[in-house]
């Protein structure tokens, strides 16, 4: 039978291996601590308070057209998600730059979006769904937040929602819109 | 007898010599071992308090942001519902988040002027200011800045504040000089800055 012999020199080699250790799981944590930077902004805000508040301004907005062809400003509430609705299929009343409302809207939102939650880089979808009779619909592509290479992100996981913002629209049904944001 | 007596005894002087050398050789090694051991131990103990120290520095500073964070937040929601701001609906029903161009306007006097009797207990230590973003961008109006401030010795005031924190929230501005169908309403951000 071989017998173990704990020496004093195993002993030595044990205290240093601790140390090793130790100092491993130190540096571990610094540059934990270091690294793992939450870079997204504090809003101080609760979430679905201001995805209410983004939705209320976007959807009272009045909507200038640049190119002139629209001479008056358009009530995204009134105007735009009112005609886009009814002439979905077909070529709208309104049209800014030859683009149908559907279309000028979606951009419209896109952009405020971005001048919004975008800059303080919040992620957000935006849903505007045409409920008729027991169909519903997306009246345009949800919107989605965007990646700095400009992939598309939204949110896929865990969201505030705004809660639905309902508009009429007569003889076509209702228009749910509601903004996620993460 | 008496030289082997002597040889005897040189040779028992020269054993104790050795034995005394390498006895002081190995407290020497053991003495080094020890200050090493010790050296390291302490050099740990310092890495961890360095280490604590940061941390608990850190940790500070993020509780001092969130605090001032939470003020600024706390004062947007209080600014969204000023009736000296807020628009209405044929003068009475009010409309959420949403500002009213000319009372906005008036409003940077009326603030200022009744800072010490009122606003500075709504908003103690907070910047205010709308952005017009949307149909035109216009230069932000700031309706209120009351900075942290200290007076030296000499009398001279300089700011008394290190960092400050941001509250973002969207609004709408309505400009009852125009139609709705000159567009009335546009968007506007209020940004709340608390200074710390």
């Amino acid at each position: 039978m071989v017998k173990m012999k704990w020496k004093g020199g195993q002993v030595e080699v044990m205290g240093l291996v601790i140390i090793v250790i130790l100092i491993t799981l130190g540096m571990f944590f610094m540059l934990k601590f270091t690294i793992d930077e939450d870079p997204e902004t504090n809003l101080f805000i609760e979430k679905p308070l201001l995805a209410n508040g983004v939705m209320g301004a976007l959807i009272n907005t009045n909507v200038v057209c640049e190119d002139q062809v629209i001479e008056t400003p358009l009530s995204i509430k009134d105007d735009l998600i009112d005609d886009c609705a009814i002439h979905k299929e077909i070529n709208s009343v309104h049209q800014c730059g030859g683009k149908h409302s559907c279309e000028f809207l979606r951009e419209t939102l896109v952009e405020q979006l971005k001048a919004t939650l975008g800059k303080w880089r919040v992620n957000y979808e935006l849903h505007s769904v045409l409920v008729s009779g027991a169909t519903s619909e997306d009246l345009f592509p949800v919107i989605k937040s965007e990646e700095e290479d400009g992939t598309e992100k939204g949110c896929p996981g865990e969201r505030e929602s705004s809660g639905s913002f309902p508009i009429n629209v007569q003889q076509v049904g209702l228009v749910e819109n509601t903004l996620h944001i993460c | 007898m008496g030289q082997t007596k002597n040889k005897k005894n040189k040779r028992t002087s020269r054993k104790r010599h050795f034995w005394n050398f390498t006895h002081n050789k190995r407290s020497q090694v053991r003495m080094s071992e020890t200050i090493a051991v010790l050296f390291i131990f302490f050099v740990l103990l310092l890495f961890g308090i360095l280490f604590y120290y940061k941390y608990s520095q850190i940790s500070f500073k993020e509780e001092q942001e969130a605090w001032v964070g939470k003020k600024a937040g706390d004062a947007t929601l209080k600014a969204l519902f000023l009736p000296e701001l807020a628009c209405s609906r044929g003068g009475a029903v009010p409309e959420s988040n949403c500002f009213d161009l000319m009372k906005l306007k008036r409003a940077i006097t009326v603030l200022d002027e009744n800072f010490v009797d009122y606003y500075y207990d709504l908003f103690p230590f907070v910047k205010i200011t709308v952005e017009k973003i949307y149909p035109v961008e216009e230069e932000p109006w700031t309706l209120y800045d009351k900075p942290k401030t200290k007076k030296l010795a000499d009398g001279t005031i300089v700011d008394d504040w290190e960092f400050k924190e941001k509250a973002h929230f969207v609004v709408t501005l309505k400009d009852e000089t125009k139609s709705e169908s000159e567009g009335m309403y546009g968007i506007g951000i209020l940004v709340v800055e608390a200074y710390g």
